[in-house]
C-alpha cells in the first residue's frame, strides 16, 4: 500500500442556501496525516464528505493522485472511511465485517482469509473474527472499522471523529495506535476532529476550518507558535486577547498603547496595522511573566490579583489590567514546589516580552 | 448462527432488577398487575370464555363425541375450503409483500415531509371501514363496473368479465385492506438502520444493488417477517371482504365459520371449524418462530 496525494482545489460546498465550505484548497501530500480542525459547523464534515463521494462540490475539483473523483461514486473512490460511530454491520461477524470491501471487490476466498487474518493482527484482534460487533466494547469495535476500512490498502483513508464516543485513555491508546499503523502503511489520512489536542498529537499538518473556510494550515508547532489570525490564535491553545493602540514607531520599534498609562513595544514587522490604527494584542498565559510590583517600567503594566490557582503541574493566575476596562489576563507557570507565591488582592507589574506579542488587524474573528 | 440469542439474554439481564432492593426501573409487582388487570379481564371474559365455550361445543354439541371433527374430515368440500383459505392467505401475504417492501424502502429513503405524505396515503384506508372499502371493489369489479367499462370502452372485451365473485376479487381485495399491515413493520425496521451503515457500505465498495442485497434487506428482515406474519394470519381469519367480494366457488373458512353459526345454527361444526382454524393459525406461528430463529437474531416479533 502506498499513499497517495489529496487535493482539494476552491472547493464551494452550499446546502439550500447557505454556504457550508468557501473556497477551500488543500493539497494533502502522499503518506501524510493531516487533520480538519475547527468548532462545529466550521466545514470539515462537510469536506470529508465530499471527499467521500456522500456530496458533491457546487464548485471545485478534488483529485486523489492524479485521479479526479469530483463526481466520481462512493464506490469507485477506493478512498476507505472510519466514522464516528463505527458504522459496523451488526448482523455480520467481525472476519465477515473486514472481508466486505475484499467481497465487493470479487477476491479469492483464500486471498480474503489471509488478508483478514492479517488485518485482525495488525489491530490486535486476533481470537475476535467470529464476534459480532455488539459483543466488543467501543475500542474493539473502532479497531474493526479501522481494519475494515484498510483491508482493501486503499491510498486514502477518512476518519470522521473515530474517537470521540470512546472515553479519555482509550482514546490516548487509540491514538497512539492508529498513529503507528498510518505510518507503517503510509496511507494518506485525512482526519476530522474538533479536538484540538487530539489534532496537536497526531497529524503532521493541521488545516484550522473555521465558517466553512480555511483559516491557516501547518505543522502543529506553526499553528501554535505563529498563528497568522486572532481566530487561529485563540483557537489553538490558551490566549489571551488584548485590545490596543498602535501609536507608531519610536527608535526602530513599534509603539503600542495598551491603556492611558502603559505602552508596549515590540518589533515594527509584527504590527499588522497603521499608525493610529486599533489591534488585537494576543498572548499565550505562559509567556505572561507577572512579579511583585516594583514600579514602572515600560513593558510592563500595572494589574491586581483576581483570583490564584493551582492546577496540578502549574499555578494559574487572573489578573485584572488596571485601566483596561475590567479586562482579565490568564498567566500560567510551572509549579516546582513551594507555595502559590500571589494572593488575590495584591498589586502586581504585568511583564509582556516583546517576541512573546502576537498582533492582529482588530476586526478579525475570535475563536469563542 | 445462534449467538444473536446469546446477546439477548445478555441485554435481558442487564435490564434485570437488582436482587436486593427495588429497581426505580420496574413498578412493584402489585402495581404492574393492577395495570395489568383490566386487560387481562377484558381477554377472559371477552376472549377465552367464548372461544373456549365455542371450541367446547365442538366436542359436546349435539352430542358427547368427535363426529364434528369427524364430519369436517371426511367432506373434501370443508377440506378443500381449509386448504383454500392457507393458499388465499398465502398469496395475500406474498401479494403484500411484493407491493409493500418497494414502498417501505421509497419511504425510508424520502425527504421527510414525503415520506409523512406517503404514510399518510398508506394509512388513509386504515382509517376506513374494511367493509367500505370492500363495497368500492364491488363498485370497481362489478358487470357494469369501472374495469369493465374501460376494457369494453377501449374495444379490447366485446361482453364483460366477470371479475367480482372470485378468488382474485378476494385476493385483490385483501391485499389493499392488508398491505399497510405490511409496509408499516417493514418500514419501521429500514427507518431503524442507521444511515451511516449505507454509506460504510459504498464506501467500502457496494453499489446500489448490493447495499439493499447485503445490508438493507437482512436488517430488515425482523420487519419482513413481522409484517409477513400479521399479514397471513389476519387473511386466514378475514371475514367481511371475502364474504362481499367472494362467491361460492371462493368460500374461505372464515365465512363457513359466519354460515354455521347464522344460517344453519351448527354451533358445534362451527366450533370444530373453529379449533382446526385456531390450530391451523397456531402451527403457523410455532413455523415462523422456528424459521426466525434460525436466522441471524431475529426474533421478537412472533
Amino acid at each position: 500500500m502506498k499513499g497517495e496525494a489529496v487535493t482539494l482545489e476552491q472547493i464551494d460546498k452550499n446546502f439550500a442556501k447557505t454556504a457550508v465550505v468557501r473556497n477551500v484548497s488543500i493539497a494533502v501530500q502522499a503518506g501524510e496525516f493531516l487533520s480538519l480542525l475547527g468548532p462545529s459547523g466550521s466545514g470539515k464534515t462537510t469536506l470529508l464528505m465530499m471527499i467521500a463521494g456522500f456530496e458533491t462540490p457546487n464548485r471545485g475539483r478534488i483529485s486523489v493522485g492524479a485521479r479526479d473523483i469530483t463526481f466520481e461514486a462512493p464506490n469507485k473512490r477506493d478512498v476507505g472511511m472510519v466514522f464516528q460511530k463505527y458504522a459496523l454491520f451488526p448482523h455480520m461477524t467481525v472476519a465477515q465485517n473486514i472481508a466486505f470491501p475484499l467481497r465487493m471487490r470479487r477476491f479469492g476466498k483464500a486471498e480474503i482469509s489471509d488478508r483478514v487474518d492479517a488485518m485482525l493482527a495488525t489491530v490486535q484482534l486476533e481470537g475476535f473474527a467470529d464476534r459480532l460487533p455488539l459483543q466488543l466494547s467501543g475500542g474493539q469495535q473502532q479497531r474493526v472499522a479501522l481494519a475494515r476500512a484498510l483491508v482493501a490498502e486503499p491510498p486514502v483513508l477518512l476518519m470522521d471523529e473515530p474517537l470521540s464516543a470512546l472515553d479519555k485513555k482509550l482514546r490516548e491508546t487509540l491514538q497512539i495506535e492508529i498513529k503507528r499503523i498510518q505510518k507503517n502503511l503510509a496511507v494518506t489520512v485525512v482526519y476530522v476532529t474538533h479536538d484540538q489536542e487530539e489534532a496537536l498529537t497526531m497529524s503532521d499538518r493541521i488545516a484550522v476550518m473555521a465558517d466553512g473556510e480555511l483559516m491557516q494550515i501547518g505543522a502543529p508547532t506553526d499553528l501554535y507558535h505563529r498563528p497568522t489570525n486572532a481566530f487561529v490564535a485563540g483557537f489553538i491553545g490558551k490566549m489571551n486577547f488584548l485590545d490596543g493602540e498602535y501609536l507608531g514607531q519610536d527608535g526602530g520599534e513599534a509603539v503600542i498603547r495598551l491603556t492611558e498609562t502603559a505602552t508596549l513595544k515590540c518589533p515594527v514587522s509584527t504590527v499588522p496595522a497603521a499608525a493610529g490604527q486599533r489591534l488585537t494584542i494576543a498572548i499565550r498565559p505562559e509567556d505572561v511573566a507577572v512579579r511583585q510590583c516594583d514600579g514602572f517600567s515600560p513593558q510592563c503594566v500595572r494589574g491586581r490579583i483576581e483570583a490564584a490557582l493551582f492546577v496540578g503541574a502549574a499555578y494559574v493566575i487572573l489578573v485584572a489590567i488596571e485601566g483596561h476596562s475590567g479586562k482579565v489576563l490568564e498567566a500560567r507557570f510551572a509549579a516546582t514546589g513551594g507555595s502559590q507565591p500571589f494572593v488575590p488582592g495584591d498589586t502586581v507589574d504585568v511583564i509582556f516580552e516583546p517576541h512573546a506579542l502576537k498582533l492582529f488587524a482588530s476586526q478579525q474573528r475570535q475563536a469563542a | 448462527m445462534t449467538k444473536p440469542m446469546k446477546i439477548r439474554s445478555l441485554t435481558g439481564r442487564a435490564a434485570a432488577p437488582m436482587p436486593n432492593g427495588l429497581s426505580a426501573r420496574q413498578y412493584p409487582l402489585g402495581l404492574s398487575l393492577l395495570l395489568i388487570a383490566p386487560l387481562f379481564l377484558l381477554l377472559g371474559f371477552g376472549f377465552i370464555y367464548p372461544v373456549g365455550r365455542l371450541l367446547g361445543q365442538s366436542f359436546f354439541a349435539p352430542e358427547l363425541g368427535l363426529d364434528n371433527y369427524r364430519r369436517l374430515l371426511e367432506t373434501s368440500l370443508y377440506l378443500r375450503v381449509l386448504i383454500r383459505t392457507i393458499t388465499v392467505a398465502f398469496v395475500v401475504m406474498s401479494a403484500s409483500l411484493a407491493i409493500g417492501y418497494p414502498v417501505a424502502l421509497a419511504m425510508a429513503r424520502l425527504r421527510r415531509d414525503l415520506s409523512s405524505l406517503v404514510m399518510a396515503c398508506v394509512l388513509l384506508p386504515l382509517w376506513t371501514s374494511a367493509l367500505v372499502r370492500s363495497y368500492a371493489w364491488i363498485v370497481i369489479l362489478q358487470r357494469r363496473g369501472l374495469v369493465n367499462d374501460v376494457l369494453s370502452g377501449l374495444g379490447l372485451i366485446s361482453e364483460p368479465l366477470k371479475l367480482l365473485y372470485t378468488e382474485g376479487a378476494v385476493i385483490l381485495a385483501m391485499t389493499h385492506v392488508l398491505v399497510p399491515f405490511m409496509i408499516l413493520p417493514i418500514y419501521g425496521a429500514l427507518r431503524a438502520i442507521p444511515p451511516d451503515l449505507v454509506q460504510a457500505a459504498r464506501n467500502l465498495g457496494a453499489d446500489r444493488v448490493n447495499v439493499f442485497i447485503r445490508i438493507l434487506l437482512p436488517l430488515s428482515l425482523p420487519g419482513v417477517f413481522a409484517g409477513c406474519l400479521m399479514t397471513f394470519i389476519l387473511a386466514l381469519g378475514f371475514y367481511v371482504t371475502p364474504a362481499l367480494v367472494g362467491g361460492p366457488s371462493s368460500l374461505l373458512m372464515a365465512t363457513l365459520i359466519g354460515q354455521q353459526t347464522t344460517e344453519t345454527l351448527d354451533w358445534g361444526f362451527a366450533g370444530a371449524l373453529s379449533t382446526v382454524l385456531l390450530l391451523v393459525t397456531l402451527l403457523i406461528v410455532i413455523l415462523f418462530r422456528k424459521v426466525l430463529s434460525h436466522s441471524r437474531g431475529i426474533s421478537n416479533v412472533a
